[in-house]
């Protein structure tokens, strides 16, 4: 039987988890130059990077 | 209420497809978002494109069934993103690929990439169809709306922002899609907990059966060959490669996999482990599954979600629910159009097609085959028998040959990686349809198994042989 220690310190260890990375995405969307749209960078379209 | 939130969620989706369709200029946008994704944006649309139908409503029912030891089966998931994420990802994205039987052509030559391509439509098509169903029999369950007009409603959605803003809606959606399903479920376990009194409150209602880790009906065995059947059953299927594809470079591809898997691995096995034993102690879950007739039921996690939550809660739960879905479902379209421009379409029809053309037949492609998966979810509705079908057939055809091509590439191998992708295939089809899968034992599995064996025996009798034209690897660049 799997101890319930054990499976308390998952959950804690998902919650945690869980809240880091969503945390992360945040900050990633909120960082500037997160929202430039491809088009207003150009970038030429070598054959090898298709 | 429930309506509310789940249809201000949708109408979400639909306005970020026509968003992301401003940033679409060519197919390279379309197909792989310019290849320009961050890692924690490829870690989140790779965590949702993982939570489908199967790791969210049917694995509560296989916990409300079977117990804890369920929940450490679905770890193979997991840890074989960790795996490819570490390991393969980076490689992949240095290949500049656009689909994954390009990768065969150039390792392999014409007739493994057919093959591949037989593969990946197999598996694409019945893993779009098994999510459509899943999105049907959430909506009719929890909302009580008739699973036709469900399928439809949900599929038109799908399929407008897939067409319209390609990958980059795709990965757009799947964001939004991670955040509710991490918040929805997250939030869902830790209240069912609470609610419940803990683990060792649920412990004394259910007694010890569902937290061991074997169980007479799963034994030791059982639980090893299942665990590899899930490890190897969705390794490197093309939803998760366009994730390598996708990443900005093959640092961001490692971690963005890597790091999903890690995430999902703390996160989702202990989740559904507390929604399926909270169903057990839970009378009018235990009242509707035993209603409908069916101990294997799909309908434990929306039953659970409408008999535990408040209203305005339960909408943003179904919305979670419908979320994990949606993402699984529009990353298989995605994946089904690309593979028809670039594997069919610019092979077999117009060679020459300039890029315009290319970006339409993708549309067209992600329009058609959405409308078909579609309509064939309104005939086949059982979406373990759906998924486990298209499980058992990737594995055999695909996991050997890929990893050879990607670490142990040499130019002799044409004719045995073929052989081996044919008789992993084959060997499947005669273990599960002729012998009806003696022992239990995984089709996946023992076509692996036949498939590994054949490639090395094959290489010592065709490694001397010259390749035909057939079997040349292809060098060709696009136009």
């Amino acid at each position: 039987m799997m101890p319930i220690w054990l499976l308390n310190i998952w959950h804690g260890l998902s919650v945690a988890a869980g809240s880091l990375v969503l945390i992360l995405l945040c900050w990633h969307a909120l960082r500037p130059g997160t929202h430039q749209s491809q088009a207003e960078q150009p970038e030429p379209l070598h054959p090898k990077n298709r | 209420m429930e309506f509310g939130a789940l249809g201000a969620y949708l109408i979400l989706l639909v306005w970020i497809g026509m968003q992301s369709s401003r940033g679409i200029h060519n197919t390279l946008d379309y197909t792989v978002a310019g290849r320009d994704v961050a890692w924690i944006v490829v870690l989140a649309t790779t965590a949702a494109t993982m939570v489908g139908g199967g790791a969210s409503i049917g694995s509560v029912s296989g916990v409300y069934k079977h117990g804890l030891v369920f929940a450490l089966v679905t770890c193979a998931w997991h840890m074989q993103l960790i795996v490819t994420g570490l390991w393969i990802a980076p490689r992949l994205r240095q290949l500049n690929l656009l689909t994954v039987a390009e990768f065969f052509g150039k390792r392999f030559g014409e007739p493994a990439r057919l093959m591949a391509i037989v593969s990946c439509l197999i598996f694409l098509v019945g893993a779009l169809v098994a999510q459509m169903v899943a999105m049907g029999t959430i909506t009719e369950t929890i909302l009580g709306i008739d699973y036709r007009l469900a399928v439809v409603a949900g599929a038109a959605i799908v399929i407008f922002y897939s067409t319209v803003g390609g990958i980059r809606a795709v990965v757009k959606t799947d964001v939004l899609q991670f955040v509710v399903l991490v918040s929805g479920i997250g939030a869902a376990s830790v209240y069912l907990l609470a609610k419940n009194g803990g683990f060792a409150a649920i412990l004394q209602v259910t007694g010890e059966a569902p937290f061991q880790f074997t169980t007479d009906e799963w034994p030791a065995m059982r639980l090893i060959t299942l665990f590899f059947a899930f490890f190897l059953g969705e390794m490197l299927v093309p939803s998760y490669a366009v994730r390598c594809f996708i990443a900005r470079d093959p640092q961001s591809a490692r971690w963005g996999v890597a790091g999903s898997g890690i995430l999902l691995l703390c996160f989702l096995p202990v989740a559904i482990f507390i929604m399926g034993i909270s169903a057990q102690v839970d009378p009018d879950v235990q009242q509707a599954v035993l209603a409908s007739g069916n101990a294997d039921s799909q309908i434990v996690f929306p039953t659970l979600m409408r008999e535990t939550f408040p209203a305005a809660i339960s909408g943003i739960m179904i919305a979670a629910l419908i979320a994990a879905v949606m993402s699984s479902g529009d990353s298989c379209l995605s994946c089904i159009s690309t593979i028809m421009m670039e594997d069919l379409y610019r092979k077999f029809v117009d060679r020459q097609a300039s890029d315009r053309r290319l970006l339409r037949v993708a549309k067209v492609a992600t329009l058609v085959a959405g409308a078909i998966a579609a309509a064939c979810s309104l005939v086949y509705r059982d979406i373990v028998e759906i998924l486990e079908f298209v499980y058992d057939f990737w594995a055999p055809t695909m996991i050997a040959p890929f990893l050879v091509g990607l670490f142990l590439y040499r130019k002799n191998q044409s004719y045995a990686a073929t052989l081996c992708m044919l008789s992993g295939f084959i060997s499947v089809g005669i273990w599960r349809f002729w012998l009806g899968t003696p022992g239990d034992f995984s089709p996946a599995l023992f076509g692996f198994l036949v498939s590994i064996i054949v490639f090395p025996i094959a290489l010592l009798l065709t490694h001397n042989l010259p390749n035909s034209k057939m079997f040349q690897p292809q060098q060709e660049q696009r136009p």
